[in-house]
This record gives C-alpha cells, sequence and structure tokens, in this order.
C-alpha cells in the first residue's frame, strides 16, 4: 500500500533483544525481602470425598507460615472432581520448605467411581460430575443447534455421503512461562498482584470481586509475558497468593511447576465430532449433519460458542449440528489460540476432502465449487461481505501445479475460517518537550502489538520510529485494555491509537494555526513538520510546537484514544488456505512434513514480518497439537506430565513454512486490518491428514495423527 | 528434592571407598537430576566423578581397541576422529541421541546406566513393580511405548540409542571394584526383568563403570543405526536397529543386529545373524531375517505397530549395508 511510508514495513520488535539475552524481566524474576512461597496439595484421585486432611506434621516443620485447606478456606472443597485439583495451600519461607510441608499433609480420601469419556458420560448410568442440563443425557454442560433447511430433503437430494467420527486429543498451550504470581500487601491494605496474564484489568477485576474490594484498592501489574496462546485468560493461581498474603502480611509468590501446569490448567479441550456430509455427483453440497461432543472436564471451560465464528465456508442449503460440552471427571479446558476453531476444521476439512475423494474431483475444484462468497449467509445467518475465500483457494491451485510428484509424497490442501474481536482500547499519547511521544497501552504486549502501535503514531505524524516509546503499563497507570485474545488485541489497540494520534494531530494544527497564518483544517504533516497544505508556509516543526505549547497557555499535549463496540466480533471474515507436503517412508511409514504453505488473508499487514510469524508460529502449534500432541490419562490421571513425554514440535520437526498474505481490506478494521494472532493455527491438522491420505490412501481421523498404527501404512508402500 | 552429601573424588579408588548404602554416582546427570527431582531417586551421598582426572578420555590403544572413559561426553564421542574413521555407526545413533545440548553433558557410562522412561514407573501416582510397588500398570494401561519382547511382569523398553549400536560392535564395559576390576561383554552387561525388577544392568553397589572398549571392526565392515522416533529431537526410540555386517566377497561374514526400543535390555536378535552368516545379502533373504527378528515379539495392546517398525527398520537397514556392498565392488 503506497499510501503509507511506514505502515506495511518490516519492523523489527524492539523487545525482542531483552528477552534473547535475558534482560525481560518477568513475573518469577520479581522478588521482595520477606517473601514468602506457596505450594499446593493436589488430589491424585479423579472422583472422591476428602474425609480429612491432617496438617499438624506440616504446621510443625520450621518456615511455615500458613494452610489453607477446606476447613479453614473457601477456596478449596472436600469434593474432589479431577485428579490434580488443589486441596491445599500453604506459605513458607523457601521454596523447597514449601514442597516438603506439601507433601507433609496427610488427606484422607473416600474414593468414588469417575467417568473420564464424554461419550460414555453422557448415558443415564454414568457417574454424575455435575447436574445436566439436560433429560436425556447425564453431564451435559450446554447444548446448542444450528439449523437450516431440511436435513432429510438435503439428504436424499444427495448422490453419495461420508460418515466419520473424528476425535482431537487435549492439548496444552506448552507456553515457555508456567503461570507465576506475587500478591502484596501494603500497609494501606491495598493489594498488588504481579502476574503472568494476557489481560491485568480482567484480574483486576476478578479480584477485586472476589475479596469485596473496590478496583482501585487492587493494582495489577503483568511483567513480560512468555507465551499464553489463550492459556492465561483467567484466575489460576492468584486467588491462593493474595489470601496466604493476607493471612501472613508478607508477600507471596507461587509458580506452578511444569507437572503442575499439565495437569491443572486450562488447556485445548478434547472433542469427538460425528459427521455425515453429503453431495450430488456434480459436487453440489446438499446436507450436512453432525453432533459435536466436548470434553469440558470437571466444570464449564469447553469453547463451544465459536461455531459461526469458524465454520461456513461452503453453502450448505440444509444441515444441522448438535454442540454438547459434556462433564468429566478431567482437568478443565480452556481457550488454545483459536478456540473452538482447530477440532471442528480437522473434521469438517476432513470431511471435505474425503467427499471430494469419492466422487473423483479435484479437492480445490470441489471447494470452488462449494464456497461461500459475498452476499451468502454465514451459519447463524448474517451476510458476508467481501471475502478472501476464493482468492486463498485460486493461490493455493497455482502452488499445487508447481510441486514436483515425486513418489511417497502426498499433497493436501483444507480451508479455515476465523473472526477477530475488539475488545474495549484505550491508550494516553504524550508529546514530550523534544517531539518525542510516549504512548502508554494497558495492553500485554503478546504478539508485537506496541511495536505496530509505535508504527502507527509514527506514521501519522510523519516522525521517526525511534521518538516513539510505547509500554504497557498497570491497571493504577495504563488506559482499560480488554484482555489480549481472540485476535484482538492489534485490532482494537490501533483503532484506540488510530483515535489518539489524529486528535493529536488536530490540538496540534489548532495549536499551530495560532503560529501561522493558516486555518487549523488547512494542516498537514510532512517530515516532522505542521506545514499548511497549500505550501503557503515552510511549517514548524511538531517538536518546535510541542516545546512551546509547554510554556504557553495551552499546556502539555497530551491526548486519550478510545475504541470498542457492543459485538465481541468484528466483521472481519478471515479465510485461509493451506497446503501441506508430506513424506511417507515406505519401510517404516514415518511421516515427514515437508513443507506447508498458508494462503491467508489478512486484510492489511500492519508489520509483514510480524504476521509472518504469527502464521508460522501457528503452523507449528497446529502441527503440534494435530500430529504430535496429547493428553495421555490413565483413570484420569496425565501420564505424561513434563515436557519429555508431551512432545511439542522441535526445530527439527517444523517444515519449511510458507506463509503467503492475502490483502482484502476489512471494512472496519484500522487501515483496513484483519486479526492474526489466531486463525493459522486452526487449518494445520486437517490439511496435514489430507496430505497423508494424498500419499498413503489412509485416512486418518484421530489427534495426534504421529499414533496412527503406522503399520498400516507400510502395507501397499513396503517393498518398493 | 531431599538434601544430600556431594563428594569429587579425585580418584577411582577414592570414589570406590565412598560407596555404600545410600551412595549414588553423578556423572552428567541428565538422568539422575530429573529421577531426584520426582522423588525416584534420593541419594544421601552424591559421588561427581567429574573430578577423576582421566575418565573421560578416548583413545586407542595398541592392540587394537578404542576405550572410551565412562565419562566422556557423547559429543565428545561423536566429534572423535577415530569414531568417524571406525564407527561410523556410531555417529549415527549419537546424532539420533536426545538434543545437543543433552549431548554436551550426558556422559557415555551414563547412557548405559540410565533408568527406565516408563511413565508408569517415572509417576509418582503408579507404585509399579519396579519401585517395589505391586504389578505393571503398562500391562493392560497405556502400553504404547512398551517392550514386545523380553517383558516379564514388567515391560519396560531400555531407551538407550547408544547401547544397541556399542553392541553391535562388540563393545565390552570395563567395570571397577575395590578389590579388582572385571571386563565384561556389554550383551552381558544388561539385565531383564526375569532377572532383576528393580535394577538394568549387573553393577553392584560396590562397583562403577569406567569405561567402554570396542575392537576395530573387521575389514570390509559396513554399520548402519537407523531410528523411528514420534518427534526428530529430544524424543526416545519407539523402535531402532543397530546392523553391523562384513563380507568376504558377496558372503555375509560377520552379523550383529540389535534392536533398540522394544525390550527390557538392548535386545540381540542372534536368530537372523545366524542366517545372515555364510550366503549373499539376496532381497529375498533381507525378507525373511526381517520376519524371523520379530518371530518371538508378544505385543502388548497397543504397540503391535512396534512389530511392523521392527521389520521396517531392518529391512531398511540390510538393504543399506547390500547397496554400501556393491558400491565397495565398483
Amino acid at each position: 500500500m503506497s499510501e503509507h511510508w511506514l505502515l506495511g514495513k518490516r519492523v523489527p520488535r524492539p523487545d525482542a533483544i531483552p528477552k534473547v539475552t535475558g534482560e525481560a524481566v518477568y513475573t518469577d524474576d520479581i522478588t521482595f525481602p520477606g517473601m514468602l512461597y506457596g505450594a499446593v496439595v493436589r488430589s491424585p484421585y479423579a472422583c472422591a470425598s476428602i474425609r480429612s486432611v491432617d496438617t499438624s506434621r506440616a504446621e510443625q516443620l520450621p518456615g511455615v507460615r500458613a494452610i489453607l485447606t477446606p476447613t479453614n478456606s473457601s477456596l478449596f472443597s472436600t469434593e474432589i472432581l479431577y485428579a490434580g485439583q488443589k486441596v491445599a495451600a500453604l506459605a513458607a519461607t523457601d521454596p523447597h520448605t514449601a514442597q516438603e510441608a506439601a507433601s507433609l499433609i496427610q488427606v484422607e480420601y473416600q474414593r468414588h467411581r469417575a467417568v473420564f469419556d464424554p461419550i460414555r458420560a453422557m448415558s443415564r448410568d454414568a457417574p454424575v460430575v455435575r447436574p445436566s442440563r439436560s433429560q436425556e443425557f447425564n453431564n451435559v454442560c450446554s447444548h446448542q443447534r444450528k439449523e437450516r433447511g431440511d436435513l432429510e430433503t438435503g439428504f436424499a437430494q444427495a448422490d453419495i455421503i461420508v460418515e466419520n467420527t473424528y476425535r482431537v486429543g487435549i492439548a496444552h498451550q506448552a507456553y515457555m512461562e508456567p503461570h507465576a504470581c506475587v500478591a502484596r500487601f501494603d500497609v494501606s491494605g491495598k493489594l498488588t498482584v504481579w502476574t503472568s496474564i494476557q489481560g491485568q484489568f480482567n484480574v483486576r477485576a476478578s479480584l477485586a470481586s472476589m475479596l469485596g474490594m473496590p478496583v482501585h484498592d487492587v493494582r495489577v501489574i503483568a511483567p513480560e509475558i512468555g507465551g499464553a496462546f489463550g492459556g492465561k485468560t483467567s484466575l489460576i493461581m492468584e486467588p491462593i497468593a493474595v489470601v496466604l498474603a493476607k493471612i501472613t502480611g508478607a508477600p507471596v509468590k507461587i509458580v506452578m511447576s511444569r507437572q503442575e501446569e499439565f495437569i491443572d490448567a486450562h488447556p485445548g479441550p478434547g472433542c469427538i465430532i460425528h459427521v455425515k456430509t453429503a453431495a450430488r455427483q456434480d459436487g453440489t453440497l446438499t446436507a450436512e449433519w453432525a453432533e459435536i461432543i466436548y470434553d469440558t472436564g470437571a466444570a464449564p471451560g469447553a469453547p463451544t460458542g465459536n461455531f459461526d465464528r469458524t465454520r461456513g465456508l461452503y453453502r450448505i442449503p440444509n444441515f444441522r449440528y448438535d454442540i454438547y460440552s459434556v462433564y468429566t471427571h478431567k482437568l478443565i479446558p480452556g481457550a488454545y489460540r483459536a478456540p473452538g476453531a482447530l477440532e471442528l476444521t480437522f473434521a469438517f476439512e476432513s470431511q471435505i476432502d474425503h467427499l471430494a475423494g469419492e466422487l473423483g474431483q479435484d479437492p480445490i475444484e470441489f471447494r470452488l465449487k462449494n464456497a461461500v462468497d459475498e452476499g451468502d449467509l454465514t451459519v447463524d445467518g448474517k451476510v458476508y461481505p467481501t471475502i478472501g475465500l476464493r482468492e486463498s483457494l485460486h493461490q493455493a491451485r497455482e502452488q499445487i501445479k508447481a510441486v514436483e510428484h515425486k513418489p511417497h509424497r502426498g499433497i493436501g490442501v483444507a480451508c479455515g475460517k476465523w473472526m477477530n474481536a475488539i475488545g474495549a482500547s484505550g491508550v494516553i499519547l504524550t508529546l514530550n518537550e523534544d517531539g518525542s511521544v510516549n504512548l502508554t497501552s494497558g495492553a500485554v504486549d503478546l504478539t508485537g502489538v506496541n511495536t505496530v502501535l509505535a508504527q502507527i503514531v509514527a506514521e501519522e505524524l510523519s516522525i521517526s520510529l525511534d521518538q516513539i516509546h510505547v509500554q504497557t503499563r498497570d491497571t493504577d497507570v495504563a488506559p482499560y485494555a480488554a484482555l489480549s485474545g481472540g485476535s484482538r488485541t492489534t485490532y482494537g489497540m490501533s483503532l484506540a491509537t488510530q483515535n489518539a494520534v489524529r486528535q493529536l494531530k488536530k490540538d496540534l494544527f489548532e495549536f499551530a494555526s495560532q503560529h501561522m497564518p493558516v486555518s487549523p483544517e488547512a494542516f498537514t504533516v510532512a517530515d516532522g513538520k505542521v506545514v499548511p497544505r497549500d505550501g503557503s508556509h515552510t511549517g514548524i516543526p511538531i517538536r518546535e510546537l510541542a516545546r512551546i505549547a509547554m510554556y504557553s497557555a495551552r499546556g502539555p499535549l497530551t491526548v486519550t484514544g478510545s475504541a470498542s463496540d457492543p459485538s465481541w466480533l468484528a466483521d472481519s471474515y478471515i479465510f485461509i488456505t493451506q497446503v501441506a507436503e508430506v513424506e511417507v517412508d515406505p519401510d517404516t511409514g514415518e511421516i515427514t512434513v515437508l513443507r506447508v504453505s498458508s494462503f491467508q488473508d489478512v486484510g492489511f499487514a500492519l508489520n509483514p514480518m510480524l504476521v509472518e510469524g504469527q502464521i508460522e508460529g501457528g503452523i507449528v502449534q497446529g502441527l503440534g497439537w494435530g500430529y504430535l500432541e496429547g493428553l495421555v490419562f490413565d483413570k484420569g490421571v496425565v501420564l505424561n506430565e513434563n515436557l519429555t513425554e508431551y512432545k511439542i514440535p522441535t526445530a527439527l520437526d517444523a517444515p519449511e513454512l510458507v506463509p503467503v498474505l492475502i490483502e482484502i481490506p476489512s471494512a472496519d478494521g484500522p487501515y483496513g486490518i484483519k486479526g492474526v494472532g489466531e486463525p493459522s493455527m486452526v487449518v494445520t491438522p486437517a490439511v496435514l491428514a489430507n496430505a497423508i491420505h494424498d500419499a498413503t490412501g489412509i485416512r486418518l481421523t484421530e489427534t495426534p495423527l504421529v499414533q496412527d498404527d503406522l503399520s498400516t501404512r507400510q502395507g501397499p508402500l513396503g517393498n518398493m | 528434592m531431599k538434601t544430600f552429601e556431594y563428594i569429587t573424588p579425585e580418584t577411582i579408588d577414592e570414589a570406590l571407598e565412598l560407596l555404600g548404602e545410600g551412595a549414588q554416582i553423578l556423572a552428567g546427570g541428565t538422568d539422575l537430576l530429573g529421577e531426584m527431582k520426582r522423588g525416584l531417586a534420593t541419594p544421601k551421598r552424591l559421588i561427581n566423578l567429574k573430578g577423576i582426572q582421566g575418565l573421560a578420555d578416548i583413545r586407542s590403544i595398541p592392540d587394537g581397541f578404542l576405550t572410551i572413559g565412562s565419562l566422556a561426553t557423547l559429543s565428545h564421542l561423536a566429534e572423535h576422529p577415530l569414531v568417524a574413521q571406525h564407527y561410523p555407526l556410531l555417529i549415527e545413533a549419537l546424532q539420533r541421541t536426545a538434543s545437543p545440548q543433552i549431548r554436551n553433558i550426558a556422559t557415555v557410562g551414563g547412557n548405559l546406566c540410565q533408568r527406565p522412561r516408563c511413565w508408569y514407573y517415572r509417576h509418582s501416582a503408579f507404585p509399579c513393580i519396579r519401585k517395589h510397588g505391586e504389578g505393571c500398570f503398562a500391562m493392560g494401561g497405556q502400553d504404547r511405548y512398551h517392550a514386545i519382547f523380553g517383558g516379564h511382569r514388567c515391560f519396560i523398553v531400555h531407551p538407550s540409542d547408544l547401547a544397541p549400536a556399542l553392541m553391535a560392535l562388540d563393545a565390552e564395559v570395563r567395570i571397577a571394584h575395590a578389590d579388582d576390576s572385571r571386563i565384561v561383554p556389554l550383551t552381558d552387561f544388561f539385565v531383564g526383568p526375569r532377572d532383576s525388577l528393580t535394577q538394568e544392568n549387573i553393577l553392584t553397589r560396590q562397583e562403577i563403570l569406567t569405561a567402554i572398549r570396542i575392537p576395530v571392526p573387521p575389514d570390509n565392515a559396513y554399520g548402519t543405526y537407523l531410528k523411528v522416533s514420534e518427534r526428530k529431537a529430544t524424543d526416545f526410540a519407539l523402535a531402532s536397529v543397530a546392523v553391523s555386517i562384513a563380507w568376504l566377497d558377496t558372503q555375509v561374514t560377520h552379523a550383529r543386529v540389535v534392536l533398540g526400543g522394544v525390550a527390557p535390555v538392548p535386545w540381540r536378535v542372534k536368530q537372523v545373524e545366524e542366517m545372515l552368516i555364510g550366503d549373499e545379502l539376496s532381497g529375498k533373504r533381507i525378507e525373511r531375517a526381517c520376519e524371523r527378528a520379530v518371530d518371538d515379539a508378544t505385543p502388548l495392546r497397543h504397540n503391535r505397530y512396534k512389530v511392523a517398525l521392527v521389520k521396517g527398520l531392518l529391512r531398511k537397514a540390510l538393504h543399506a549395508a547390500h547397496r554400501s556392498r556393491e558400491k565397495g565392488e565398483k
């Protein structure tokens, strides 16, 4: 986009160097004299009642300052609903004493019958985890139905129907930095919490409400964050740290171990998708039916509300989708980068591929025949604006044409959709006396948003990037910002920044018109100066105006900018097509993912380097969840509770990554941008399954794909 | 972690004197520290061998053996010129072991003495027979990564990549004891569950593994190590195969076939070695060898795939050997 001089440019993140050199300060780096360390006792059983908790031995250990149990704290329950559930907590003078004290707490359990499989949990004779919302089934946490047309007619019109059941396992976000927090009360009773979180204001609101304190008495500080991916959106250890700090009168730190992360954080959910898709011989889709069963573990948490946000790629006149969320005696899932999208995309895009194969049609042509266009309806009946699905398919087709065909190789294609959120966003812009600008934000910088906000301010004021200083500050200092999630941060914060910087320009022009014989409306900025558009004056540098304003009746130039929307989601429809190339070893059945290309509509890339980084990271995470990862349970106990046995991809597992940016501007987004934080990972498991099918003729329907009985892949290929 | 005494002796004799009830040997620590953090190892005394001069040396000795000090790191071994010259098979195994960071710290001796990776053994919630508890939880449980050969009341697999490779090279180990030291073929070093349910090798509490010796391979020998793991690095073998073969003209004169990741010990398949010797390495013979290798496999519920993997890996390794001989002819 040639109308911008700095937007659309590859600007490196200034925070990258402190992060790789170890200079950046994370929550666990925060310490105070006299600080105590918290530790948690967890249930080894998935379903039990606590009969007694004996803390006498722990109390006698020197250094133990406070112990919380179901008897003295409402934070803990005597009813255990999953293995790993917190039973008690304590604070001690050092982490080792805390761990030792935790091991000295004796808990007596009465064990009960448990249920782990969500389908089993729905049967009428299954143990009840929580009361069911259904008359028909046990343990139903929620149920919704999406329908259109007449299913029977749709299936009757079809020449071919494919029916499969897909299973997606529970996947941890595996952020590098485990959850950590520090809680401290000052003498006036004000609480400060440092925590590794995606949204500081959420934490402030939740803690204030829990403690019955006004929000201004709770200060939440989010230091640098070592990854989150949706896994750091809600309270987890903060309430325990706060209560321990309150009763001991000392600051308390709690850092979760990697094992605790795997057994009691909020990973992406397990899901079973039973789906039937129908088409005519000419390739027209006629009907689709699916029953989607989310495993929500011991409490609501599975992301069941994003169906329309991620599906609706094809014109299907008749459909019915039943989406259940079912309780089991397992840990409680949460958001993982485009929550709800990956598992549904895996199932539905495998179906499309399967149908295309049965019909003998090219998977891209089949998709193009049925793809939605401007004017078509979303699943929920909204009308699509201009969208990029076809363009991404066309570009994918060109890519596939260029691939050389070799034995034992396969090419897969799959499409996906996502929509970004907006969220309450505020910024403060301050013009310093030297013409530099401070931007104060309350949004946690997960993905480089601060870099992009600096670009926007520099672009709009025509001053150099090094004059812009963007800082994420805490809840006492920064204006409100919704959590950094839902692919909203750059979208919402850029809107707020755009509003702020345009207001700053307006104020500058008004002030400048007192110093030049030009009306405010006739000014523009160029080369760091305020100049009249008609060239009637050489203009005044912004830094001059900034300095003069400080010592005039005008005073410092400081503005705020805000944005929000009554609806959580923006009308920006993000479509992606991915192409995967895989190679299968004919002797062993081993799969090597050679290359994944992603054709994604990004609206407008404010910083293509960061956008490509998001896409590349997303593909590798999607490959992780789809191909390698998944919690393994035995009687509700997580067996692979560490990063040796829970296998996230290494650099050697990452294929060649080809991010291709398609720029179809959004109608309402700042500079036409669309969210890019989440959507890149949603397609990858589906595209890998489709590529594996192309190479082997075997359709894998269960993640992690690597755990397929790979001997079945050898049969026809062996001895070659 | 519990508190413990930490001593760094300067000689093997000193180290041997420090051994006893509650004492454990620390080499690279890449396995032991993990065991200690999980409460699987609770030593009262840690004897750090890194202070002993010469224990990390790698050298050739006049009688034709390569001697590797047990404290030599995996990276050191992989980079040694004599290894590149005579034992490329070892380099293949080392390159597929763990990650560069771990290889820079982990030692050859420690690698041979590492404890099982079985997730029931490693997990605090499962008091299995290898931890002096009851039964094997993998039987009827999550047994995807477990043994298809040699299991008996316990179905661990030996996790080492290096051990099958060394065994295929007829390596021996030197074991020091206060009274004397002994040299034992590596094939006799490992102990399966029929002989012990709590240890995986013959070392007693009074002994230290001090060196590994490898003879110069026979003339015209070819060796290869192939491994399948779910992840390309930092992952243990689902199955692996180490093969060493030598010829006189077209006739196989020497064969070693050792499997990794499929049995409680590195699993030497002598019946395959015997059928390979004395004949040409034809495609048909290779197929028969692959079948023969898994004759006595007894897979569990979820690890039948390992049978196919062993066959696939062996087929690949033997074909590579065959190709290498043909190339040598030209």
